[in-house]
């Protein structure tokens, strides 16, 4: 490291500490002020700012004055970042796998492909596990977001909210831990078959690796369409039922009685626009293949902008348009975080 | 001496700003052109505030002339018994299909603020299969408090933006802060600070947190929390703007992933912000802008003259795809030459892409639309390509400083005036005369003929508060108001309702009916302005635009007590008392 790398170093170090002090301190100071003047409103006037927010003001001009000696530094020592070398097993062990032969030649492929086996089964397992507490996640977040009974009301809701999060911030961190584990392991497993992916090919009959069939590259759009037509089908909804929280969720979620012949047209209208959508996107694929990407990109787009014009024309007759105006100008407090 | 004052130059010549940098730095001058609010101390309320922005600009900013697509999206939806959410769910459509998350890279002021504290010289948290699996928790605060909370607390009849409420720190930031700093609204007895509370303090800790990260980490409030991005992530794939990877010409060297700083798995993804600077990275030249070829030349590759770092003295000739192209010189030493080459002599210059002869011809013979060609015939076409190209962008600039000046002008200068009253504790109250709800013959909750005028009740203390059926603390605190009408029977407690929605005096009628029909607070309706926007006797006791607004009247008709924002019952029962007994 020459003397230029070195100074740069330090001073980035020094630069780091130094913002994460200042960010605590104005974290601290602040919840200082509110905690020790009693919690409550009022607790913020003009003198306890001053008092309270003084240390980490001066630490803030430190900080403003840091940086800037920073981009001197930068002018007297310049250097230029290093690109780190990345290693994508994935990508290595993609590549190699399809270079695997069916047949060994030589002593140790046998056991290169158990091996192999195994390694591609406890992936499996461990994502398998890792997707079904997400999935179980999602479903739990989603029904207690969306159920009517776990919110008391207009004088509750900070209860309420802080319940929201009790409720959902275990499944949103059991999610995440098991997806890290997941993706540690993952890394792990991947860096071990490679190894034995080497000895498969360097072991096996180089004549029996098999042929690799093109991957169809339509799926991307296929699946973009799909989800497409997904929010058409739900903006429809929209359209048919004109207040559809009312007349048609709210006696779903309170089970006040469902509008049963409601709730299965719109299921089915949904299933068939989903089924309409994709039977286009194969008969298209099917009569002008070299062209079925652009036509269904077409189709969507064309959709998307003739309903979203539409909604824009019908908001700003229904009075839509005149709630944006109203809330934009009158703050709520609150909204802001002024409360 | 000489040798400093040129690593000077050479640095600032390195460091101008790239096209993108000043396109978001127009934009966020464009969404807050109405600089006097930053000197009065209000919000802008006139008629531009029916248009979103496409980017996240909270319309609580002094200088906001425009609404913010995610707030009016979380209203809308709270809203949804009464009025469907079709404008603003269209507009969000629109915005989607021509631009998507261009929006995030171009046209977004909160981006813009986390790329220049990244900009800030400490050690960097690159991103990894973590951050990737982090960035999905936008899709959760979606649906949990953009789309859920609004709708089910408007089924309960109370206003919820629960995205606004308790993360947005553009609102603390621009709206909040950006109120609080102007003297006029945190001296004197309309004092703002009275109403900080919980929700202040929590909302500034995640402010300082995501200020935090952002200098360590690229864009971790865009990555990890925003739900507009998770919304405009959609349409990536079917919008008009952005970029697009040529799958015939892509070689999968995946150098446009490593030097990507978003979560993206691949070009154009949900996790793209298309800001274009994996155009110049890629040897391939597989990565374009969508419809280039219609108005935008297309990235082939430049003639390779020298490697030489050319100054950006020569406007005519920039390209559009050097949008990022200086942003790539000053972080990335990552030459098209070292990707795959042997070669790592060339540099990329601020202004062109340039490659080494070496490279030039060692370049995958599929790229297309980079010969060497040395002819006249060949130079006079590059020629008359680059001064088109040069008089298009030209003409852009023009006409939107042009648009820009236009806003300006309007915004300062012409635009009406919004004045606010000063009222200080100890003014005699002005004329208060408001309409009443209440029973009619029909037995139908409504608004009557019947007036109030406060100036009949000389000798009575008088509690005035404006509220709003869209406010979530006036719903919130009138409870209380009640049950201090019901515990000092002396006293008159005026709930009068600011501006209405869509639904009207009717929506109002049916809310309180609902909810508060057996109250003992008086309901009544402010007068309103010509479009319906402002509460007129509001802004008569000294309110500007922040709801609720609370003022005590004293039994000689003098303003007794002032409150900008909502009350506890502790605070109301005390003052109420102090005035009783005066």
């Amino acid at each position: 490291m020459n003397k230029s790398e070195k100074v740069r170093l330090y001073y980035g170090i020094a630069l780091s500490v130094l913002t994460a002090i200042v960010g605590i301190l104005f974290i601290v100071q602040i919840a200082n002020m509110y905690y020790s003047n009693g919690a409550t409103q009022g607790v913020y006037t003009l003198g306890n700012i001053k008092k309270y927010m003084l240390l980490p003001f001066i630490f803030l001009i430190i900080w403003i004055a840091a940086i800037i000696a920073g981009y001197v530094l930068s002018v007297v020592f310049p250097t230029k970042e290093k690109n780190r070398k990345f290693v994508d097993n994935k990508k290595i062990l993609g590549l190699l796998k399809s270079k695997v032969p069916t047949e060994g030649k030589s002593d140790g492929f046998e056991e290169a492909k158990k091996q192999i086996n195994r390694q591609e089964i406890a992936r499996k397992c461990v994502w398998g596990f890792a997707c079904a507490v997400l999935l179980a996640g999602a479903i739990a977040i989603l029904i207690y977001s969306f159920t009517p009974a776990n919110y008391q009301g207009a004088s509750y809701w900070r209860a309420d909210i802080l319940a929201l999060v009790r409720n959902t911030i275990f499944w949103i961190a059991a999610g995440l831990i098991c997806t890290i584990g997941a993706i540690v392991f993952e890394g792990i497993s991947i860096k071990r078959e490679v190894s034995y992916v080497k000895t498969a090919i360097a072991t096996g009959d180089r004549n029996s690796v098999p042929q690799q069939k093109p991957v169809a590259k339509t799926f991307a759009l296929a699946s973009t369409i799909v989800a497409g037509l997904v929010v058409l089908s739900l903006i429809v909804l929209y359209i048919i039922a004109p207040s559809v929280m009312t007349d048609l969720i709210a006696p779903v979620l309170n089970g006040a009685g469902a509008n049963t012949a409601r709730i299965i047209t719109a299921a089915a209208l949904f299933l068939a626009i989903v089924i309409v959508g994709i039977s286009l996107s194969k008969v298209v694929k099917k009569y002008v293949p070299e062209k079925a990407d652009n036509i269904m990109l077409l189709c969507t787009r064309v959709s998307i902008g003739v309903i979203a014009i539409s909604f824009i024309i019908v908001g700003a007759t229904n009075g839509g348009a005149d709630d944006v105006l109203k809330k934009a100008v009158a703050i709520c407090t609150e909204c802001i975080g002024l409360g | 001496m000489k040798a400093f004052f040129i690593k000077v130059k050479n640095w600032f010549v390195n460091h101008m700003p790239t096209k993108r940098r000043l396109i978001q730095l127009y934009t966020f001058l464009l969404y807050n052109a109405n600089s006097k609010g930053y000197i009065n101390g209000t919000i802008y309320q006139g008629e531009s505030k029916y248009m979103c922005v496409p980017g996240m600009n909270c319309y609580s900013c002094p200088g906001a002339v425009g609404a913010c697509p995610l707030g009016s999206l979380q209203n809308a939806l709270n809203a949804s018994g009464n009025t469907s959410a079709y404008y603003v769910l269209g507009i969000l459509g629109l915005f989607g299909l021509i631009c998507a998350r261009t929006i995030c890279g171009f046209l977004c002021p909160v981006g813009l603020g986390q790329e220049l504290l990244h900009k800030i010289k400490t050690p960097k948290l690159r991103k990894s299969a973590y951050t990737r699996i982090l960035s999905y928790l936008k899709y959760v605060l979606l649906v949990v408090l953009v789309i859920a909370v609004p709708i089910i607390y408007g089924l309960l009849d109370t206003p919820m933006p629960g995205f606004c409420k308790y993360i947005c720190p553009a609102g603390t930031f621009e709206g909040g802060i950006g109120l609080l700093l102007n003297p006029a609204n945190h001296t004197g007895d309309r004092t703002m600070l009275k109403m900080l509370g919980p929700i202040f303090t929590w909302k500034f800790c995640v402010l300082v947190v995501i200020i935090v990260a952002s200098v360590f980490m690229y864009r971790p409030f865009c990555r990890f929390l925003c739900p507009l991005g998770a919304i405009y992530g959609f349409f990536n794939r079917v919008a008009l703007i952005g970029v697009k990877l040529d799958h015939n010409k892509c070689t999968d060297c995946g150098l446009c992933i490593q030097h990507c700083k978003m979560d993206i798995k691949h070009v154009g993804d949900h996790e793209c912000i298309n800001c274009g600077e994996c155009i110049s990275v890629c040897p391939a030249k597989a990565i374009t802008w969508k419809g280039s070829k219609i108005f935008l030349r297309g990235n082939d590759i430049e003639q390779p003259a020298t490697i030489e770092e050319k100054p950006l003295a020569d406007i005519r000739k920039l390209s559009f795809n050097s949008l990022a192209t200086a942003e790539v010189a000053t972080n990335n030493t990552l030459t098209p030459a070292t990707a795959g080459a042997t070669n790592g002599s060339s540099n990329i210059s601020t202004s062109n892409v340039v490659y080494s002869s070496t490279e030039a011809s060692s370049a995958p013979a599929h790229t297309g639309g980079s010969e060497m060609n040395s002819s006249g015939d060949a130079n006079g076409k590059q020629r008359q390509k680059r001064d088109r190209s040069f008089w298009l962008q030209m003409s852009a600039w023009i006409a939107a400083l042009v648009l820009l000046f236009s806003m300006l002008l309007y915004y300062n200068v012409f635009a009406p005036e919004q004045s606010i009253v000063d009222i200080k504790i100890g003014d005699p109250l002005p004329t208060v005369n408001v309409q009443m709800y209440g029973e009619d013959e029909s037995g139908r909750y409504a608004l009557l003929d019947e007036m109030f005028n406060v100036s009949d009740h000389i000798g009575e203390v008088v509690v005035i508060n404006f509220w709003g059926i869209w406010c979530t603390p006036c719903i919130g605190e009138l409870p209380y108001f009640n049950q201090i009408a019901e515990e000092y029977p002396e006293v008159k407690v005026l709930a009068i309702h600011g501006h209405f929605l869509s639904g009207g005096t009717d929506d109002v009628s049916k809310f309180i009916n609902r909810n508060w029909r057996n109250y003992k607070v008086l309901f009544a309706q402010g007068d309103l302005n010509e479009n319906g926007s402002f509460c007129l006797t509001y802004g008569d006791l000294g309110g500007s635009s922040t709801y609720p607004y609370t003022v005590i009247v004293d039994k000689q008709g003098n303003i007794a007590y002032i409150q900008n924002g909502s009350l506890n019952y502790a605070t109301l029962k005390t003052e109420v008392e102090k005035v009783l007994k005066a």
